[in-house]
């Protein structure tokens, strides 16, 4: 029998990401201090306790902490919408492939298993009244309000993420420009995802 | 049976503060420095929340 079902959320799925998470927070505990205190239920106040059958597994006892609100994703794979919204292709640097100038003629030629490289992806909510995530620039960054506050380590991983790819791109149209360009963290075989859609269209 | 919405405003000494895509977030009175953190059911995609999502059919002996 064919049958498509549908489904209302995802039964368990809220017990699995808090089990994710409790997973994270204790392997990382003693590297930065973070905002958990108990995801056992009879450790909670009464009034949590008192729904244990409804909560249990999928709650976690935080601290209140200020919050930056900064999403960081460091990829080892390009995949989905990354390969779509950055045509690029590859380069070997120091045994390291590197992305590249993978553009609609050639895409079809690398599957995502061989797309290897380090890159880290930095959004935030631009608007605070909106829950759409958007990637971060140089320039979003310093015009976004929440933000300008964050110290000057952030702003240097912001500036050197947004430089690469473009830079990379730049040397298939103009080996001299891009000579220029080619930021550190290239030639150390390490590639940081480009934001900067100018070089990249 | 999936838990869409935590539904807890009107328990005693639990405020609904915020809700996410994916949590519920709750104050409680009895310990201000804290916050209770729930994860529901609910799908989201691409920052949407999902209402329902159609399993692709599957093959029953």
């Amino acid at each position: 029998m064919n049958q498509s079902s549908v489904l209302q959320g995802i039964p368990g799925k809220g017990k699995l990401l808090t089990e994710v998470s409790l997973f994270w927070f204790n392997k990382l505990h003693d590297v930065i201090p973070n905002h958990f205190i108990t995801a056992d239920i009879d450790e909670m106040p009464e009034e949590v306790r008192s729904h244990k059958a409804k909560l249990e597994g999928r709650t976690m006892l935080v601290k209140k902490a200020n919050v930056i609100p900064l999403e960081a994703i460091v990829r080892g794979y390009i995949t989905g919408a990354f390969v779509t919204s950055h045509p690029a292709c590859f380069i070997s640097h120091n045994d390291l492939q590197v992305l590249h100038g993978l553009n609609t003629r050639n895409r079809g030629q690398y599957t995502e298993s061989q797309c290897l490289l380090g890159s880290l992806n930095l959004s935030s909510f631009l608007n605070l009244y909106s829950l759409h995530l958007q990637r971060l620039t140089r320039d979003n960054t310093m015009k976004t309000s929440h933000l300008s506050k964050v110290s000057p380590a952030f702003r240097f991983i912001v500036h050197h993420s947004n430089c690469c790819i473009s830079c990379i791109n730049c040397r298939e149209r103009n080996s001299r420009e891009s000579r220029l360009h080619i930021p550190p963290a290239i030639q150390h075989g390490v590639c940081l995802r480009s934001f900067e859609g100018n070089h990249i269209s | 049976m999936a838990l869409l919405i935590s539904d807890l405003q009107g328990a005693p000494g639990l405020n609904l503060l915020s809700q996410g895509k994916v949590r519920d977030i709750y104050s409680l009175e009895s310990d201000p420095d804290s916050l209770l953190f729930i994860a529901s059911d609910r799908i989201s995609a691409y920052d949407v929340i999902l209402k329902n999502v159609r399993t692709p059919p599957h093959n029953e002996q």
